[in-house]
C-alpha cells in the first residue's frame, strides 16, 4: 500500500472512534430469508471475479432485522496515527468531535469458511449486514462509505424533541424524486417515519410467550451485547459465535467504467455498547413506522421487504397538515439595502421541509427498545479483496 | 473485470453529465508558482519520476488561480441504463438535479519525461484544490467515482445591494479551532460580493483592466463565437484552451485497518465543455471583494492557493483573507461533463499492482484522435 496524501477534504472521521451517553432506538421487523439470501448473493456470495472464502447465509429460523435510530450527542476519533494533524505537540486522546443522527437497518447472517473444496466448514460465524445506512453529518458520510464501506446516505433527519421519556418520533427525508420522469425535479422528499408509544412493564420472556418467532433474533441480540444486565429469563445463549462483528462491502467505481470497480473487499468492524444504561421496552403495537413510497426509495423497498408498491394512500397522521401545507421554502435573500453579513439561515433539520404528499408502507414493529450507552467502533480488518487471486 | 454491485438504495447517478443553462460567476487572482509546484509535488508528482514518466508543474503561461461559484439549473445525466440493478429506470429519464458548485482551479502543465513522451503525454490540465457542492450525491459522486475532493457546502448566492450584481457563501462544517476537544459546526469559509455588471454609474475601470481587452465588439464577437469554435480550438491548440476545462485529481482511499495508507491511488481526469456561452461580462474589479476565513481546521483549505495580499476595503477584522481579484466575470453557457479516464495508477514498489483496472493512459489530447484511428484499443 502507498501512503495515504492527507488534505482538507479528507479530514475524515477516522476510526476507531468513541461516542458517549449515545441514545439507540431499536425495532425488530420481519425479513422474509429469501430477500436476504438475494442480498447476501448479490453482494458477498458471488464470483467478482475470484469468490471470497466465505459463504453467507440467512439465519435459520423466522428471520428479523433490527431498524435503529442512534442519536450520537459526542462522538470522537482515536486513531493515534493521524493526531499530528493537530501539531507535533498534541498529546490529544480523542478529536475530530462531532454529532450526528444515524438510522440503519441491519440483519444478522452466518458467515461460513469455505475450504479448498468449496465446501463449507461448520461452526459458522454471526455476522450483522447493512443494507442500507443514513446519516445527517457529512463527515460520517465520507468516512463510512471510503474508509469501512457503509452503504451510507446523507440525509435530513429530524428528530422532534419532547414527550414521554425516551419516546422517538424520527423523520428521515433525502433528496430524490416522487415519480421517475424526464421533467421530475428532485426535492426534498422523506423516506422513513418512526413514532414511538407508551412503553410496557412485561418481562421479555412474556413478550416472548406472546410472540414466539422473536426468541431466536431476542438470542442473537443476547450474543451481541445488547442486554445489560445478562441475558433475560426465557431467551436463552446465541446458538452461534460471534454477533458483535458488522461485514460490509467496500468498492469503487473504476471511472473509465463505471459498472466495474477498482477496488472490491470485505470489511469487517466491531460496535461495542458499554455502561448500557436507561433501558425501556416500548409496546410495539403502538409503534409507526412507515416508509414513503417514492420511486427513489421504492427499489430498496421492494428488495428488502418485497412491497412492489405503496400499501396506505397518504402521509402518516402526524404529517396530515404538512402534507396539506406543502413543505416550508427556504428564506430568500433580501435583494435590496446593504449585503448582509449573513444570508437568511436555512429551513433545517424539520419534518415540515420534506414533501410529505406521498403514500406509505408501514412495517409492523414486533420488538422494540431504547437504551443509552457508550459506543466504541473499530475496523477488525479487510477480509477479503478481490482481484488478487485468479478466478 | 471486477463488476460494481450497485446499492438499490445509491441515489448516485454517474457521469457523463449534460447542464444546459449554467450560470458562472468568475474570479481570478494571480497564483503564486511555487505554491502551485508545492501542490503538483504534494498531490500529482508521487513516487519516482523515471517511474511514473511524467512531472506535473505550474503553467506559467497563464499564472492564475480561477474561482467558479456555478449554478446549475438542470443536471441531466447522459449515463447509460444502470447495469447490475434490480431496477433500470435509465438515469436520463428520472428527472433533474439543480445544484451549486464553488470550486478553485489552477492550471498545470503535465510535462512527459524523455523525448517522445514529452510530446505523447504532455497537457495542460487543471487542478482542483478546493471544490465543494450542495448537492449530497454530487459529493460522494465526484469523491468516489473521479476522485475530486469534493465537500458538502451550504453554497448560498443572490443578486447583491446593486441590480446586475452578485453576492455568494460558501459555509462548510469544520472545528473553529485545532483543541482536541473542539465540536464541529457550520462554518462561514468564503464570502464574495460584487458591484453592478460592467457598464457601471460607479465608475470606468482602470485602463490595465482585463476588461479593456473585451470591451471592443470585435472581442465580444470572440466571446460569443467560442461556442462554436470550441472544439475546432481545443483541436488546435491541443487542448490548452480553457473552453474545455481538463481536470487532473488524485483519487485515493484510505485502508480500512490502516487509514494512513492507500488502498488505491491514481490520477483521475475529466472534462468540462463549455459551449453556447453567451452573456460574457465582466464586473468591475475593484467593486468586488473576496474574502476567505481560514480558521481553526479550515486553515488547510487553501494552502496551496496563494491569495494576493489583504485589501482593508472590506471586514478585514473578521475575514483572515479579503482581496479584490484582477478580473470577476459572468456568463451563461451549456457544460458537458464526460471524457472520464484515469491517467496513471500509483503503486508501491515491489507490490502488486491494485486489483480491478490498473491502467494509465496519459495520451495527450491532441494525438488521441490519431491513437484512436492507428494505435491499440483503449485500456
Amino acid at each position: 500500500m502507498t501512503k495515504f496524501i492527507e488534505s482538507f477534504a479528507t479530514q475524515q472521521l477516522l476510526p476507531p472512534w468513541e461516542a458517549e451517553d449515545a441514545q439507540t432506538w431499536g425495532f425488530a421487523v420481519r425479513m422474509e430469508g429469501a430477500r436476504i439470501q438475494a442480498y447476501l448473493d448479490a453482494y458477498f456470495n458471488g464470483a467478482y471475479p475470484d469468490r471470497a472464502p466465505y459463504h453467507y447465509t440467512p439465519v435459520p429460523g423466522p428471520h428479523f432485522a433490527l431498524l435503529s435510530a442512534v442519536y450520537f450527542p459526542k462522538l470522537a476519533s482515536r486513531n493515534l496515527q493521524t493526531a499530528s494533524r493537530l501539531g507535533p505537540t498534541s498529546h490529544a486522546k480523542s478529536w475530530d468531535h462531532l454529532k450526528h443522527n444515524e438510522v440503519y437497518l441491519a440483519f444478522p447472517a452466518l458467515r461460513y469458511d469455505v475450504n479448498m473444496d468449496n465446501l463449507l466448514k461448520p461452526d459458522p460465524t454471526l455476522v450483522w449486514v447493512e443494507p442500507f445506512v443514513f446519516s445527517d453529518n457529512d463527515s460520517v458520510v465520507f468516512s463510512s462509505r471510503e474508509i469501512w464501506g457503509s452503504d451510507m446516505y446523507l440525509a435530513t433527519i429530524a428528530r422532534t424533541v419532547g414527550g414521554s421519556a425516551r419516546r422517538l418520533h424520527l423523520d428521515l427525508g433525502m433528496v430524490g424524486v416522487k415519480t421517475f420522469n424526464p421533467r421530475s425535479v428532485s426535492e426534498l422528499i422523506p423516506v422513513l417515519h418512526m413514532q414511538t408509544g407508551g412503553v410496557i412493564s412485561a418481562e421479555i420472556s412474556d413478550l416472548v410467550a406472546a410472540n414466539p418467532d422473536l426468541k431466536g433474533f431476542l438470542e442473537i441480540l443476547g450474543g451481541s451485547g445488547a442486554f445489560a444486565a445478562g441475558r433475560p429469563s426465557g431467551v436463552g445463549p446465541s446458538p452461534f459465535k460471534g454477533g458483535r462483528e458488522l461485514n460490509n462491502l467496500k468498492q469503487f467505481r473504476d471511472c473509465y467504467d463505471m459498472a466495474a470497480c477498482i477496488y472490491r473487499a470485505i470489511v469487517a468492524s466491531e460496535t461495542t455498547h458499554k455502561d448500557i444504561s436507561n433501558i425501556v421496552v416500548f409496546d410495539p403495537a403502538e409503534v409507526e413506522i412507515d416508509f414513503m413510497w417514492s420511486d427513489s426509495i421504492g427499489a430498496v423497498l421492494t428488495a428488502l421487504f418485497g412491497v412492489e408498491d405503496w400499501v396506505k394512500a397518504g402521509p402518516p397522521k402526524a404529517h396530515e397538515a404538512a402534507a396539506k401545507a406543502g413543505p416550508l421554502k427556504a428564506p430568500t435573500p433580501p435583494f435590496v439595502g446593504p449585503p448582509p453579513d449573513h444570508f437568511p439561515q436555512p429551513i433545517g433539520p424539520v419534518p415540515g421541509a420534506m414533501d410529505w404528499n406521498l403514500n406509505r408502507v408501514p412495517i409492523k414493529a414486533e420488538f422494540a427498545f431504547a437504551f443509552s450507552s457508550n459506543v466504541t467502533f473499530a475496523v477488525t480488518g479487510t477480509l477479503h479483496t478481490y482481484g488478487l487471486t485468479e478466478a | 473485470m471486477i463488476p460494481y454491485t450497485q446499492s438499490v438504495a445509491s441515489q448516485e447517478v454517474p457521469p457523463p453529465y449534460h447542464f444546459p443553462g449554467v450560470t458562472v460567476n468568475g474570479f481570478v487572482w494571480e497564483a503564486h508558482l511555487d505554491r502551485v509546484q508545492e501542490y503538483c509535488d504534494t498531490f500529482l508528482n508521487l513516487g519516482e519520476e523515471k517511474d511514473r514518466g511524467f512531472a506535473y508543474g505550474p503553467a506559467a503561461t497563464w499564472p492564475y488561480a480561477v474561482m467558479l461559484f456555478i449554478d446549475y439549473p438542470v443536471m441531466i445525466s447522459a449515463s447509460k441504463t444502470p447495469r447490475n440493478i434490480l431496477h433500470a429506470t435509465p438515469y436520463s429519464d428520472r428527472g433533474i438535479v439543480t445544484q451549486r458548485e464553488v470550486f478553485v482551479a489552477l492550471p498545470v502543465f503535465r510535462r512527459g519525461i524523455g523525448p517522445g513522451r514529452l510530446i505523447t503525454d504532455s497537457a495542460l490540465e487543471w487542478a482542483l484544490p478546493f471544490i465543494v457542492v450542495n448537492e449530497p450525491s454530487s459529493a460522494v459522486c465526484g469523491r468516489e467515482m473521479l476522485g475530486l475532493e469534493k465537500l458538502r457546502a451550504l453554497i448560498q448566492v443572490s443578486e447583491s445591494s446593486f441590480p446586475g450584481s452578485f453576492r455568494g457563501q460558501v459555509s462548510l462544517p469544520g472545528w473553529q479551532s485545532l483543541k482536541p476537544t473542539e465540536m464541529q459546526q457550520m462554518m462561514l469559509f468564503c464570502d464574495v460580493d460584487t458591484g453592478p455588471l460592467i457598464p457601471t454609474f460607479r465608475g470606468s475601470p482602470e485602463a490595465k483592466s482585463l476588461w479593456t481587452l473585451f470591451r471592443s465588439r470585435v472581442a465580444g464577437d470572440v466571446i460569443d463565437g467560442l461556442a462554436t469554435l470550441a472544439d475546432a480550438i481545443e483541436t488546435i491548440s491541443a487542448g490548452t484552451m480553457p473552453t474545455s476545462m481538463q481536470t487532473v485529481s488524485l483519487k485515493q482511499f484510505r485502508d480500512a485497518a490502516e487509514p494512513d495508507k492507500a488502498i488505491y491511488q491514481a490520477l483521475v481526469s475529466c472534462r468540462s465543455k463549455y459551449s453556447n456561452i453567451e452573456n460574457f461580462q465582466f464586473y468591475k474589479e475593484d467593486d468586488v471583494h473576496i474574502a476567505f476565513y481560514e480558521d481553526g481546521s479550515f486553515g488547510e483549505t487553501l494552502r496551496f492557493v496563494e491569495l494576493p495580499p489583504g485589501n482593508p476595503s472590506r471586514d478585514p477584522g473578521k475575514a483572515s483573507r479579503s482581496f479584490s481579484p484582477k478580473a470577476a466575470f459572468r456568463f451563461n453557457a451549456d457544460i458537458d461533463f464526460d471524457n472520464m479516464r484515469t491517467l496513471h495508477t500509483f503503486v508501491d514498489q515491489g507490490q502488486k499492482p491494485p486489483p480491478g483496472n490498473a491502467s494509465g493512459d496519459l495520451t495527450a489530447p491532441w494525438l488521441r484522435p490519431w491513437l484512436g484511428l492507428f494505435g491499440p484499443g483503449w485500456p
